[in-house]
Formats: C-alpha cells, sequence, structure tokens
C-alpha cells in the first residue's frame, strides 16, 4: 500500500492522484465483467476458466499462462520486498544490508511462506488476513502521523535510487494496476465458499473500490510529503523525517515491520492464487498430471507449491545479483506482473460479452463495459510499452516469450493427451442434490 | 445487497412480485428453461430477467444447470414444497401402531420426516403428546423425535441453535439408534424415539412414546418393543 505509490510516483509525477483514480475506475470495470461470471459459475482456477467458457480453449490457455505469470512475478516481487524491509530492520540492530542479507532473508521468508501454504489455505488466510490488516492499520497511522507533523527532510536511501524520467505515464499506469491485482482470486476459492454465488462476486466487486480509495490516500500523503521535501523519487524503502528523536525512528520501525508484513502476506496471497492456477492445469493435463496431486494430509496442492516456491526465491534473486538494485528488481518483476495481470484481465473482459451471448443472457451493460475496459487496458500496454526511456518493452518482450513457451507446452499437451482442448478450464457443475428432480418431500436428506 | 440488510423494507413491491414470477414461470417451464425464454414467457425487460436470476440462483431457489443458460429449481424451493405435503399413514400401518398402543400404557406416535421438520402422521388420542406439531419444529434439540433428525444432518447450521452439549448428545443417538429426552421439552413429561428407516437406509419417519418424567425408567424398557415395530412399519411407509 505504501511501496507501490512511491513506486508510481516518480514515473507519474504530478499525475500520481489521478493514474490511481483512473486505475481504481478501470479495476472496478474488471471487477463488473469478472462478477457477471463469479455470479454464474464456480471455478476454482478463476480468470483462466472464465476465459474458456468465454473465448475457448486457446485464449483460455492464454489468459491462465497471463496469470501465472502475474502471479509468479507478484510472488516474486513481494518476496524481494519483504527481503528488503526485513533487512532495513535488521539494520537498525547493526546487520550490514547487503545483498547477501537480502539473499539469506529472501530464502528464509520463502521457507516460511511454503511450510505455512502446505498447512492449509485456512491457517494462511487467517495470517494473511490479521497481517494485512495489521499492516494497513499501521500504515494509515504512520502517514497521517508524518503528514501531520513538519517535514523537514528525508533519510539517505539505503538503495541507490534510479532517476526516473517524469513522463512516463503509461508505464505509471501498468505499475498502478499491478497495485490492484489479485482482488480476482476471490474466484479461485468459489468451491469452499458457503454461499458462493452471493460472496465472490461482492468481494470482486468491492474490493477494487476498496483498495482505489486506499492508494489514493496513499498516494495523496506521500506526494504532499516527496514535493515539499523536494526529493525527485522515493526509495523503496520509505523515507521518514529522521530528526533523531525516539518517537519518528519508533514510527519508521512501525511503518518498517507494517510494509514488511504485507510484502508477506502479499506473497502468500499470489502464490497460493499461482499455486491453484497450475493445480488447475494439472487437473486437466495443460501441464503434467503430477502438478494437480494434493497433499493427502492438508489437501492443498503441494506438488504445484513445491515447484513454484524455489522459482519465486531464487529468479529475483539471481536478477538482483545481476543488476545490483532492489529498485530496479521490484520495478523490473512489477511489469512483468502487471503485463500478466493486464493479458488475462484484457481477455476476461472480452469473454465476459461472449460468454453472455452464448447463454443467451447478453444486455447492452456488460457489452460496452467489457469492449471499453478491453480497448483501454489493449491502450494502456501500447503506452508502456512505447515509453521508451524506460525499459518496459523488456518486460513486455519477456512476458510475450512466457506466453508463447506457454503457448508451445499446450501445442506439445494436445499431442499427447487425447481430449485436452475439452478439458480445459473445468469448472463445479451443478452436483445431483441441487435440483429438484424426483423430489420425495418424505425423507431426511444428509 | 440481500433484503437481510434492512435495506428493502418492503417498498420494491414491484420487484418482489416480478422475481415471483420469475420462480413461477421456472417451476412451470421445467428443468432446462432458459433465461431468454423465460424473459419473453413473462414480457419482462431481459435485464430485470437476468438480474432475478441471478439473485434467485445465488439464494438457491433456483439452479443454473452445468450447461449455464438452462436454470431448474433449487434446494431451497424444498422447504416450500415440504410445508405444502400432507402425511398420509395407510390402514395396514394404522393396525401395527393400533396393536402396539393395546400392548402398553404410554402414548405411541408416529411422526413422518420432511427434509428439515417433523410431520404429526398418526398420534394416540387417548395419550397425546407432550407439546404440538409446531412447538416440536421449534425444539428439534430439546425433543426425543427432533434429535433424530439432528442426528442424521451434516450440518446444522439454520435449524437449531449448536452447542457442544447438544453434539454429544446427537453422538450418543447416533451411536445407540434410538432418542430420549426427560423434562426439557416439558417439566412433567419423557419421550422416547427410534428411527424408521426405508429400505436404503434413509430416515423416513419416527416412532415416539410418550410418559411421565417420573417413568423414564419404564419408557426406556419399552425401546426394543419400539424397534421392533418400526422394523415392521419400514416396507409400509417407504
Amino acid at each position: 500500500m505504501v511501496t507501490l505509490p512511491a513506486l508510481v510516483i516518480p514515473a507519474a509525477g504530478g499525475w500520481t492522484l489521478a493514474v490511481f483514480v483512473v486505475t481504481a475506475l478501470l479495476m472496478a470495470a474488471v471487477g463488473y465483467c469478472v462478477g457477471q461470471f463469479a455470479t454464474r459459475m464456480v471455478a476454482v482456477s478463476g480468470l483462466y476458466s472464465y476465459t474458456v467458457k468465454g473465448l475457448g480453449p486457446a485464449a483460455g490457455i492464454a489468459a491462465g499462462w497471463s496469470l501465472v505469470v502475474g502471479y509468479a512475478a507478484a510472488a516474486m516481487a513481494s518476496s524481494v520486498g519483504a527481503a528488503n524491509y526485513l533487512a532495513a530492520l535488521l539494520s537498525r540492530l547493526g546487520v550490514p544490508s547487503g545483498a547477501v542479507t537480502i539473499t539469506v532473508l529472501a530464502l528464509v521468508v520463502g521457507v516460511v511462506a511454503l511450510t505455512l501454504m502446505i498447512r492449509g489455505i485456512r491457517l494462511s488466510a487467517r495470517i494473511s488476513l490479521t497481517v494485512e490488516v495489521f499492516a494497513i492499520v499501521v500504515a494509515s497511522a504512520v502517514l497521517v502521523i508524518a503528514f501531520g507533523g513538519s517535514i523537514a527532510g528525508g533519510r539517505a536511501p539505503p538503495d541507490a535510487s534510479v532517476e526516473q524520467p517524469h513522463s512516463a505515464l503509461g508505464f505509471a499506469l501498468l505499475l498502478a494496476i499491478s497495485s490492484f491485482v489479485g482482488f480476482e482470486s476471490a474466484g479461485t476459492v468459489a468451491r469452499e465458499a458457503r454461499r458462493p454465488f452471493v460472496t465472490v462476486p461482492r468481494a470482486i466487486r468491492w474490493t477494487p473500490i476498496a483498495v482505489g480509495v486506499l492508494y489514493v490516500f496513499a498516494a495523496a500523503m506521500q506526494s504532499t510529503q516527496t514535493i515539499r521535501a523536494g526529493i525527485g523519487s522515493v526509495p523503496i524503502v520509505l523515507t521518514l523525517p529522521d530528526s533523531a528523536d525516539a518517537g519518528s525512528t519508533a514510527l519508521s520501525i512501525a511503518m518498517e515491520l507494517g510494509i514488511t508484513a504485507s510484502w508477506f502476506a502479499c506473497i502468500i496471497g499470489s502464490t497460493t492464487a499461482l499455486s491453484r492456477t497450475l493445480f488447475a492445469m494439472g487437473r486437466e493435463g495443460v501441464v503434467p498430471e503430477a502438478v494437480g496431486r494434493t497433499n493427502r494430509r492438508f489437501h492443498t496442492p503441494h506438488v504445484a507449491l513445491v515447484l513454484a516456491m524455489p522459482v519465486i526465491v531464487v529468479v529475483p534473486l539471481v536478477y538482483l545479483w545481476v543488476t545490483g538494485s532492489s529498485r530496479e528488481v521490484l520495478i523490473g518483476l512489477l511489469a512483468i506482473s502487471a503485463h500478466g495481470y493486464v493479458g488475462a484481465y484484457l481477455l476476461v473482459c472480452l469473454a465476459t460479452p461472449a460468454f453472455l451471448r452464448r447463454i443467451g443472457e447478453l444486455t447492452r451493460l456488460p457489452l460496452l463495459i467489457g469492449v471499453a475496459t478491453a480497448v483501454v487496458m489493449i491502450a494502456i500496454i501500447i503506452w508502456a510499452a512505447l515509453t521508451l526511456e524506460s525499459p518496459v518493452w523488456i518486460a513486455t518482450a519477456v512476458y510475450a516469450g512466457l506466453l508463447a513457451a506457454g503457448f508451445a507446452l499446450y501445442a506439445f499437451r494436445l499431442r499427447r493427451v487425447p481430449g485436452l482442448a475439452d478439458r480445459v478450464g473445468v469448472f463445479d457443475e451443478t452436483v445431483a442434490g441441487d435440483v429438484l428432480a424426483d423430489y420425495n418431500p418424505w425423507m431426511v436428506r444428509r | 445487497m440481500s433484503p437481510a440488510d434492512g435495506t428493502l423494507s418492503g417498498r420494491q413491491p414491484k420487484a418482489v412480485q416480478s422475481a415471483l414470477r420469475v420462480l413461477e414461470e421456472v417451476a412451470r417451464a421445467g428443468v432446462g428453461v432458459t433465461a431468454k425464454e423465460i424473459a419473453e414467457n413473462l414480457s419482462m425487460p431481459s435485464a430485470t430477467a437476468y438480474r432475478l436470476l441471478n439473485l434467485l440462483v445465488a439464494d438457491g431457489y433456483i439452479v443454473r444447470l452445468p450447461d449455464l443458460s438452462g436454470f431448474s429449481l433449487g434446494h431451497r424451493m424444498g422447504v416450500l414444497i415440504d410445508a405444502a405435503v400432507a402425511p398420509t399413514v395407510c390402514t395396514a400401518a394404522r393396525e401395527v401402531l393400533a396393536e402396539l398402543r393395546l400392548s402398553v400404557r404410554f402414548g405411541v406416535h408416529l411422526f413422518y420426516f420432511t427434509n428439515t421438520a417433523l410431520r404429526a402422521a398418526d398420534l394416540d388420542s387417548e395419550f397425546p403428546p407432550p407439546v404440538d406439531e409446531a412447538m416440536l419444529n421449534r425444539n428439534l434439540h430439546r425433543s426425543a423425535v427432533g434429535r433424530l433428525l439432528l442426528a442424521e444432518k451434516q450440518d446444522l447450521d439454520g435449524l437449531v441453535p449448536v452447542s457442544d452439549d447438544l453434539l454429544k448428545q446427537l453422538d450418543m443417538v447416533r451411536q445407540q439408534g434410538f432418542a430420549t429426552q426427560t423434562g426439557e421439552l416439558r417439566e412433567d413429561c419423557a419421550c422416547v424415539a427410534v428411527p424408521v428407516r426405508s429400505p436404503s437406509g434413509a430416515l423416513v419417519a419416527a416412532l415416539g412414546m410418550s410418559g411421565r418424567a417420573d417413568q423414564d425408567l419404564l419408557l426406556g424398557k419399552q425401546i426394543p418393543a419400539l424397534a421392533e415395530c418400526a422394523k415392521r412399519l419400514s416396507p409400509l411407509l417407504a
């Protein structure tokens, strides 16, 4: 909540607030489209299954791999973020904060997250909720206090920050989108929900709006600060006035704790969604069946988790060792992640009218919102990729490459697994007990 | 938002009427009717019909078939159907009951079960049951026949207030195959009840025996006779 505005501010300059408002509206529109599906079907793999229902298996595969890329890159960015903030915390205790410390911390964070997730969704959901609430409360309090107090200057950033051009608005939009992602993953737990057609659409409809309000608030607080403090770019570890008094230090520590916690929650959220999508693909045969196996004791997709977690931890570390700048790694990963999400959102927005038409329930509003949102998404991607000053095109290329690899795998599996195209995007079908046919009133059903 | 939020307050009669008409049309048109057909049959704006259908699906009154375009009545409608059916007991079953009544000085009652409630099918007129049917249905967790119903259910949410005590009692009912109650429903009354099951094992009825609270031990001794009678009733009821 705090870090992303800090990353967006240098790219958007004075437009930061507008960027977040626009993104919030855009995400609310995506939420509307996803809601059209969520009120009509229950799907384990969320957007992936939805797209299949609207546009067929090929588009579904594209959406599925886009999501995998999006979730994975978001989890990677979060592990870097968590490790960085932990390092900043430890540096207060005298531990030198360098690439080595960050590497060790990232590994620790990865192992803890993996253990929690294999133990089961119930535990991890409760923990991430607690952590998230803690983070939001702390961050809001600190921002308000910092805003209210007089701001003199900034502490020297612990990381060498790269000067960003102030005109990369398209890129700023893309980054801002990545701060909203994940709201649609409520759909992936629909099978466990008691009344999925009520709770899931409600969550999907309100989350982008609530998150949007939070971000606009955080961005407003920080941009005022930045402007007054006269710093051109904000480092990823937020700078607070360091006038050496105990109150301010406590504030910084509270803030760093909050942000670390929220990065950690983000790892858990992204990886859970990632493992569920991989799990569904394994079940259908899009990826090898072993990925679709669940742990016998905790009933979690442990194979998918164990496969994904090392990649999530190691890739950003390699990236970090190569570039040497956490900020660059974070922005690069978030850009890739945003590409994945925008790709998947784009497809699901297009799938909405197609799906509604297929089941004969198309009206004007979903058609309008679906198509308009898709057009805006395409515009943002092109705009961001054309902003040559920031290296977004690299992220675009990486995303395109990963997507192509996904399709290659699909083509390969298509030949090996007969009838795969029909199995893509399975969803929970109505169980016989739900339909009232041959109904006998005189008996007790368990 | 659901009406439970208190935002509706019954001031949108049109919406309520339309929703009920949609429900009626799904029932009339039969399994697999599509949203478009419903809107056409009711000459209702399609956007309205679709919204109402999705609301009804969300609450379980209707369900979407696996092809996602067809609809059918859902499990929540079962409650309405159950309330409308009347229990009938065949003569052969009445004779079995009459035989048992002659042999004991307690009230012998036959109750049928619907999915979530019990219905008085044949009550003893000489020794009437301690409370009436409506009272029993409000106190399923306090009555012997009610506990038979609850012991059959995996999910008690919305039926009765769940407590650890109750769960323990229901476990006992499952193990023993009968349920008892002393002074819980009415201070001066005690009951025992045994299940009547269909050949496939589904719980369809309960045979209950009621007496004074101080007779609970004597009632307990009647359980084998009750179970025997329940076995004879099973083919006659299911």
